[in-house]
Parts: structure tokens; C-alpha cells; sequence
């Protein structure tokens, strides 16, 4: 079997701390210790897929490195990823190349954006897709830990972003290590992410969002969903926002994890998530006074202010996208801003 | 004892670059482009100041502004690069000063190219390495870069304007043009 | 979410709450949503003001569940005093 394969070898010392140190010295890693990548672990991946080892996924930006199936199995061994969630990171690598989520722009740009990967479907259980409490960090599902992280050295190794070199970045973020959650959807009460993105219910999806980190939300004085929207709608609609840089406020999606326990209550006022997103939309601006003068200047001629001296965040109420996640503490939402000039993509988890 | 195992990395493949395009003649009776983009207010500057020194030297002018990288606005901009490459006969693209609109930058200038015209991609400086590497990454190592200051955008417009005649005349250099 | 914990709990409070003529009900476990949800029961109570305080109740099955399962759970008491 090991004749299907056909990307390079090298002889490393049987010893895990050789191996890392192997990583470092040829920078293939992340800079955590990563697993052998052998035959027997890249075959084992490679069974879990109807894909052939040298079906080209695509290239991979920004040096448009040729990503194979074989090839993201073994960086998908490195990072630890069990063979029945290798096709999740093969659908996260589908969606990352679609064109409009813009690959070529996220993996060159100095924001610190990095795809986010969203999970739905009945595998997250099985697999350790964090959903749960510290579904963004903490809960260490072993799918949420490595899923992520073998698309990242994809696109590391593959794909040759590096910070600092191909990759502009000023600051990075976490989930430059790789960040994978999934949504809670059996504590939603609205319809998953996964199908409002158009698949039918119970489908394993991944969901990639060009997100520039987690902003944290808390409220400890307020019940009423109304007042929370509100409150959460301004917090997001923050001055620097990248999605305030934009020509028209048109591209790039700002998802909002909300918990279960404000889900509910949030439910209870708009039984439909499209009511929530057009509450949210409604509130999701900043008066033009709010910037300086120069900044004002600039808005104006990008024609983001309205007549009533509004800039909004984003053109339209789906532009906002919420999803249920996270622990029964309450309290808390997060935000995951856009990049601006991407669009979240999905795409199907396929199997044998 | 040793362990064999696979390389993670894609093979590098040393593809033979495309040609890069030269006026080789004056900008007199030559149609020049120039594509600004909304975002750097700077740019916009230089490139309106570059413009009337085309007219200036004989040349017309074509000039378009792009503002997304994706939606149908980012297909719209690169649609009209692409309509615009094909009515110009050498185009001036900028501004590279982030990393993806450096990116974007080199890729509608990799446009004029596949139309056979001579471009020149505007950078700043602290993004040049990085605008190379994009053009030898889209199979274009010689593409034609100028190097302007950095960071460009905050500078008063005399500024700007005094930068935009310092470096007027190595844009025409640069495509292969004299005044 | 261990249900056979769940129910092992309900029961630990149910023999407790029996003391008073009591009873408490395991409605459902659902480990896809966390929730757990309970019933009491007072059908032979001639006081139902002396059996066990709602918040003292809540707290008291919440601890039982806890001792018997892993990871974060929604208790719901339906308490007909409420």
C-alpha cells in the first residue's frame, strides 16, 4: 500500500524529542512538538477519505503550493488528527479555497485574521469538537485541538504562509495555531449554521470564517434580550473595526457565539433568527462624530455614512451571524469580526 | 534506531516565469491606465498628479478605482481590470501599503501582463518583499515594481504631491517609456 | 452525560424527600442538550411548606447529580410551589 504514496521522505531518530527538534530546525511545525508522519499513520488517514492520496484539493495560497490529499494527510498526522476526522479537514481546506472566501488576500494581509473553523453535524461528539464550555479554549477535545491545527500546518507547509515572510501579519492570534469549535445546535433554538448556509439538518459541515480573533462580550446587570442586543450590536460595531475600512460595508460576515442560556432568552423575543439579525442590524452602527476628522473624511467619500449621519457595520442584517455555543454559565457572548473582504464558506464532510 | 517518515512540505516547482512587457518608445500617443484604490486616500493623490503629467507628456489616460477583493463588488473591480487591460497600452496599479492590497495590487497588475502591456505595480516600501514574492508566486518574477515611502497615508498633500514628482519619472522608467 | 448517574441521584433525593411524603420524578436527561429535568411530587404531603425549601431543593439535587457527573448540565425543578 505504501506505493500509493509519493511525497518525500526523511530518516528522524526514534524519539519524539528528535522528531521536534527536526520540526523546529526545518520549520515545518507551529512550534508545539507534532507527531511521526508515517506510512502507517498517513495510510491510516487516507483509508478514512473516498478522495484518492493524489487528488489535488487545490493550491494553496500564498505560494500556491499544490495541497494533495496525501499531502494534507500528512500534516493532518502531524497534528494528531484521527483518521475519522481527516475529512473534516479536507472539507475545511474545500471551503477555505473557494474564491470568495479570499485565501490570497487572508494569507498575505497584515491583519492577524485566520480561518476559524465552525463545525456542525453529528460527529462532533465522537470526535472531540469542542461545543461545550471552553468550546474556543479549554476544552481540549481532541478534535477541536487537532482539526484546527492541521489546517493550519497546511497552510504553513503547504501553503507557505509564514508570519513575518509570506505573511504580513503585524500581530497573528491564537487561531494561528488553529481554531475549531462547533456549534451547540441541540441547545439552538434556530436553525443551525449549517443550514441556514443550505445544508439539511444533521449533516457533518465545516464552516470557515476569516476571523480576526474572539471579542469578548459579558454582561452581568441585564436580562432582557432587547437591551442585550442592543448592548452587543454596539459592542460590536466598535471604531476600528476592519469592517468599518470597507468600500461599502458589503463584504464579510461578523459571527456571534452566544450560550445556550442567553440563546433562550433571546428566543423568546425573536423566534426567528432573521427578526435577531435584523435587531442586531439595526442597532450594529456608529454616528459619523464618532471619528475623527480625518477618519470622517474618508467614510464620507467611501459613502459608508447615511443621511441621518449613521455608519452602519455592515450593508445588511445577514451580514451578522449568530450561533449557539459555549457553557451554561450565561453571562458571556463572543464575537468573531471579519477580515471585511471575505465571505464564510462551507462545505460537506465526506466519507467513504 | 530511526523512524521514516513524510515531509509535509510541497514540492517547489520552479516554473518558468512570464515575460514582462516594455513600452519601449515615448507615453506621447499612448493610452496609459492607472488604477487607484478607495482605500488609500495617498495614492489617489499621486496617481491624480501622475495623471495630469501623462496628459502633459501626450499620453491619454485611463483611469479606474477598485474597492473590494470578493462579492460581487470584488468580481465587478476585476472585471473591469481585466475590460481596462485590454483598452490601455501600459497601466500604473496601486497601492500596495497592506499586505492583501499589495496582493491585489500585483495580481490586476499580473492582469495588464496577460494582456501583453507593460505594468508597473506601486508598493511601499515596507511591503516590496512582499509584493515580489506575490508576483513570482502568480508566475511573474519580473514584474515591474516602484517602491514608494513608507507608511504613505498619513502625509500632509504637499508631501505627497513633492513624492509624487520625485517618482513620476521613474514610473515611466519602469515601463520601459521617456517623457 | 452518565444518566445512570442521573437517575441514581433522583433516587438518593427521592428516598430523602419520602421522609417528608414526598417523592421526586426524573422527567428527562437529554445528554444532546445538558438538561436535566425533575419533578416533585407531593401528592401525600399534608404540608408542603415543610418539605424542603425550592432553592435548598435545587441546590441539594444539583450537588447529587454533580457528585455522579462529569462536565457542566441545566437543572430544571418543576416545583409546583413555584
Amino acid at each position: 500500500m505504501t506505493d500509493v504514496l509519493t511525497s518525500g521522505q526523511v530518516e528522524v531518530g526514534d524519539d519524539p524529542a528528535a522528531l521536534y527538534e527536526l520540526s523546529l530546525a526545518e520549520e515545518w511545525g507551529d512550534g508545539v512538538p507534532v507527531l511521526a508522519a508515517t506510512d502507517e499513520r498517513v495510510l491510516a488517514l487516507l483509508a478514512a477519505t473516498p478522495a484518492a492520496a493524489d487528488y489535488v484539493v487545490g493550491a494553496l495560497p500564498p505560494q500556491y503550493g499544490v495541497a494533495t490529499v496525501e499531502l494534507v494527510a500528512v500534516n493532518a498526522a502531524m497534528a494528531g488528527v484521527e483518521p475519522a476526522a481527516f475529512p473534516h479537514v479536507l472539507a475545511a481546506l474545500e471551503a477555505i479555497l473557494v474564491p470568495e472566501f479570499n485565501a490570497f488576500g487572508l494569507t498575505t494581509t497584515t491583519s492577524s485574521v485566520f480561518p476559524m473553523l465552525i463545525v456542525n453535524g453529528p460527529s462532533r461528539a465522537a470526535l472531540g469538537i469542542d461545543h461545550r464550555a471552553g468550546c474556543m479554549g479549554g476544552a481540549a477535545g481532541r478534535g477541536s485541538m487537532t482539526i484546527g491545527r492541521a489546517v493550519s500546518l497546511c497552510l504553513r507547509n503547504i501553503g507557505g504562509q509564514r508570519a513575518g515572510e509570506t505573511s504580513r501579519t503585524v500581530f497573528g492570534q491564537p487561531a494561528r495555531f488553529g481554531m475549531c469549535f462547533g456549534e451547540w445546535e441541540e441547545r439552538s433554538p434556530w436553525p443551525s449554521l449549517a443550514q441556514r448556509q443550505g445544508f439539511p439538518a444533521g449533516t457533518d459541515v465545516v464552516t470557515v470564517h476569516g476571523s480576526k480573533g474572539t471579542f469578548p462580550l459579558a454582561d452581568i446587570n441585564n436580562d432582557d434580550p432587547r437591551d442585550l442586543l442592543y448592548l452587543i450590536a454596539k459592542s460590536v460595531a466598535f471604531p476600528l473595526s476592519n469592517m468599518f475600512l470597507g468600500g461599502s460595508g458589503e463584504n464579510g460576515e461578523l459571527v456571534i457565539a452566544i450560550n445556550p442560556i442567553w440563546a433562550d432568552r433571546f428566543a423568546a423575543a425573536f423566534p426567528e433568527v432573521e427578526e435577531l439579525q435584523a435587531f442586531l442590524w439595526e442597532h450594529a452602527w456608529q454616528p459619523i462624530d464618532l471619528w475623527p476628522a480625518e477618519n470622517q473624511e474618508i467614510l464620507r467619500a467611501k459613502r459608508r455614512v447615511d443621511d441621518d449621519g449613521k455608519v452602519a457595520l455592515v450593508a445588511r442584517p445577514d451580514q451578522l451571524v449568530p450561533i449557539v455555543c459555549g457553557g451554561l454559565g450565561s453571562l458571556h457572548a463572543v464575537a468573531l469580526p471579519s477580515f471585511g473582504e471575505s465571505q464564510l464558506q462551507s462545505a460537506e464532510v465526506q466519507r467513504p | 534506531m530511526t523512524l521514516t517518515i513524510r515531509l509535509p512540505v510541497a514540492p517547489r516547482v520552479d516554473a518558468v516565469g512570464a515575460p514582462a512587457f516594455t513600452l519601449d518608445g515615448p507615453v506621447d500617443g499612448k493610452r496609459v491606465g492607472l488604477r487607484t484604490d478607495l482605500a488609500w486616500r495617498s495614492w489617489m493623490l499621486i496617481a491624480a498628479r501622475w495623471d495630469e503629467y501623462l496628459r502633459r507628456d501626450g499620453a491619454s489616460t485611463l483611469a479606474i478605482q477598485t474597492a473590494a477583493q470578493v462579492g460581487k463588488e470584488g468580481a465587478d473591480d476585476r472585471a473591469t481590470v481585466d475590460a481596462w487591460s485590454d483598452r490601455v497600452d501600459c497601466g500604473i496599479v496601486g497601492l500596495g501599503t497592506c499586505g492583501s492590497c499589495t496582493s491585489f495590487s500585483v495580481h490586476d497588475a499580473v492582469t495588464l501582463e496577460q494582456h501583453e502591456k507593460p505594468s508597473v505595480v506601486v508598493v511601499c516600501s515596507e511591503f516590496e518583499t512582499h509584493a515580489r514574492n506575490m508576483a513570482r508566486f502568480l508566475g511573474h518574477p519580473d514584474l515591474k515594481v516602484l517602491v514608494l515611502p513608507y507608511p504613505l497615508e498619513a502625509r500632509p498633500d504637499d508631501e505627497l504631491l513633492r513624492i509624487a514628482d520625485e517618482y513620476y519619472p521613474q514610473a515611466l522608467a519602469l515601463l520601459g517609456a521617456s517623457a | 452525560m452518565n444518566t445512570e448517574g442521573v437517575a441514581e441521584a433522583v433516587d438518593e433525593m427521592g428516598a430523602i424527600l419520602r421522609l417528608d411524603g414526598a417523592d421526586l420524578r426524573l422527567v428527562g436527561a437529554d445528554p444532546a442538550t445538558a438538561r436535566i429535568e425533575v419533578a416533585l411530587e407531593l401528592g401525600g404531603v399534608d404540608c408542603a411548606d415543610c418539605v424542603m425549601p425550592p432553592e435548598l431543593l435545587e441546590q441539594m439535587i444539583a450537588d447529587a447529580v454533580r457528585k455522579r457527573v462529569r462536565g457542566e448540565f441545566e437543572l430544571v425543578v418543576r416545583d409546583p410551589r413555584a
